[in-house]
């Protein structure tokens, strides 16, 4: 190999190093200016809030990526968090008697059911990602309203309230759960031939298929990874507020989007990271935060977000060519 | 996805052991087929649209060949490729038959076909008008037969 191509290999354009890193470093600066604005944001009782609500809420990122990959997207995946924390809710009230572990395999099951249904719709049934999941939305919240006529359900057993709220010394069990799911993401992404297919998939659709791959068993499993994620994140948020209420999760699916964006996948499929995704929770996570102890209106802060959201594909539309 | 990504992606259970990816075995084969193919690129992790045409279709030959099928079939295999590209195209085709393969050649090339092949079967208006061998390959003879069952009332 000539001089030149050893060169070519370890250097990095200015332009490319934005892109790659740009969210990272975007993460970063946030920190920092939170930190030197209000030291508070960085103590350890803040930093330990901001990293559990992350854990559960990301889990609804976490998911969207597998299936923005794949080129669709998921919009029920609020609803789904907010149909699987009511009825995990029901069964994890102390006065029913069940044990927490039936509580959680109900959640799960609502957010399987919906994948389910979400990837039969979309993969077998060819109906538009948008459509389907807009669809299964209204479905969910339908649901959850009906379980209770939409009100809340209180009492819940101390264990179920642990997955939410307790610690494994030091560490939240949601940042637990958190830090086990992203283990066995990173590994079905990255280390297997599954994870190799959704890249095929979402990168030219036709293409992989022709390439001897089932795409439609790709394009429907997705959705159940989503599913099963939004639903447990659903399931841990009531235990952590010790009810369950009908609001969980209204409209987190916009919050999902954006991390996943912010993270640098793109919505057209084929092309992401993992740990952009989580780059993109944080970051979401720390501007609520940082901008709440900054005393920043609420409403001017979904604003931000907003322009935040755009601002960073904006730059990963100019920095690629 | 990346040149090496796309090689590999029909062959992947190849390389897996209980579920895993082994990316050593896997760069291994990569390498073997560049070098056998042919394939110009600078580092395998480049995206595989940063190709040439030509290099992009050895991509995709590469990708069946390490399947090692016994009959490979071609459709319309030089279509809009620099004729060195074809060149190669063609060296790589004879290859393989060499080694006791079966090559099915789609082409609407007469040129082509008639370089290649051992025989050709000839189709007109979706049916069968004839078989030729080697020895009698003519032009002529060729084209008429394309047009065999052209007639018929549409």
């Amino acid at each position: 190999m000539s001089q030149k191509t050893a060169v070519k290999k370890n250097k990095m354009t200015g332009k490319q190093f934005v892109a790659q890193y740009g969210s990272l470093i975007g993460l970063v600066v946030l920190f920092v200016i939170f930190a030197i604005l209000r030291p508070r944001f960085v103590s350890f009782g803040n930093v330990r809030n901001v990293l559990r609500i992350s854990s559960i809420d990301g889990l609804l990122a976490i998911g969207m990526t597998f299936v923005v990959l794949t080129g669709g997207i998921d919009l029920s995946v609020g609803a789904v968090m907010g149909c699987a924390s009511m009825y995990a809710a029901y069964f994890a009230q102390a006065s029913m008697g069940y044990p927490t572990i039936m509580a959680v395999a109900v959640g799960a099951l609502v957010g399987l059911g919906f994948g389910v249904f979400n990837g039969v719709c979309v993969a077998y049934f060819k109906v538009p990602s948008f459509v389907g999941t807009l669809g299964s939305m209204s479905i969910a919240k339908g649901l959850t309203f009906l379980l209770t006529d939409a009100k809340p359900i209180p009492n819940l057993s101390d264990s179920f309230k642990f997955l939410g709220g307790g610690y494994l010394g030091p560490i939240p069990i949601p940042c637990v759960f958190m830090i086990l799911i992203l283990v066995i993401c990173f590994f079905l992404l990255y280390k297997t031939k599954y994870g190799r297919y959704i890249y095929a998939v979402g990168g030219n659709l036709n293409g992989a298929r022709v390439s001897g791959i089932n795409t439609k068993q790709i394009m429907c499993t997705v959705y159940i990874i989503s599913g099963v994620l939004s639903a447990l994140a659903g399931v841990i948020t009531s235990a952590r507020v010790t009810s369950g209420v009908t609001s969980t999760g209204d409209g987190y699916e916009t919050d999902a989007i954006a991390a996943v964006v912010i993270g640098g996948t793109s919505l057209a499929g084929g092309r992401g990271r993992l740990w952009g995704t989580i780059v993109g929770i944080l970051i979401m996570h720390i501007l609520s935060n940082g901008l709440d102890m900054v005393g920043v209106n609420a409403y001017i802060q979904l604003v931000v977000k907003g322009f935040v959201v755009i601002g960073t594909v904006m730059l990963d539309g100019l920095s690629a060519d | 996805m990346s040149v090496g990504k796309n090689i590999t992606l029909s062959s992947l259970k190849d390389f897996e052991k209980n579920f895993v990816l082994q990316k050593s075995s896997e760069e291994k084969v990569i390498e073997e087929q560049v070098k056998n193919l042919r394939i110009k690129v600078a580092r395998t992790t480049m995206p595989v649209k940063a190709l040439s045409g030509g290099n992009q279709q050895k991509v995709v030959l590469a990708k069946w060949m390490i399947t090692k099928p016994e009959v490979l079939i071609f459709d319309e295999p030089t279509r809009g490729i620099d004729v060195g590209a074809k060149a190669e195209i063609y060296k790589i085709m004879c290859e393989y038959a060499a080694q006791g393969n079966a090559i099915i050649m789609v082409s609407s090339e007469m040129p082509e076909a008639m370089g290649m092949s051992d025989r050709i079967i000839v189709l007109s208006n979706h049916k069968m008008s004839g078989e030729v061998a080697r020895d009698e390959f003519d032009e002529e003879k060729l084209a008429q037969l394309q047009f065999r069952f052209m007639n018929a009332t549409e």
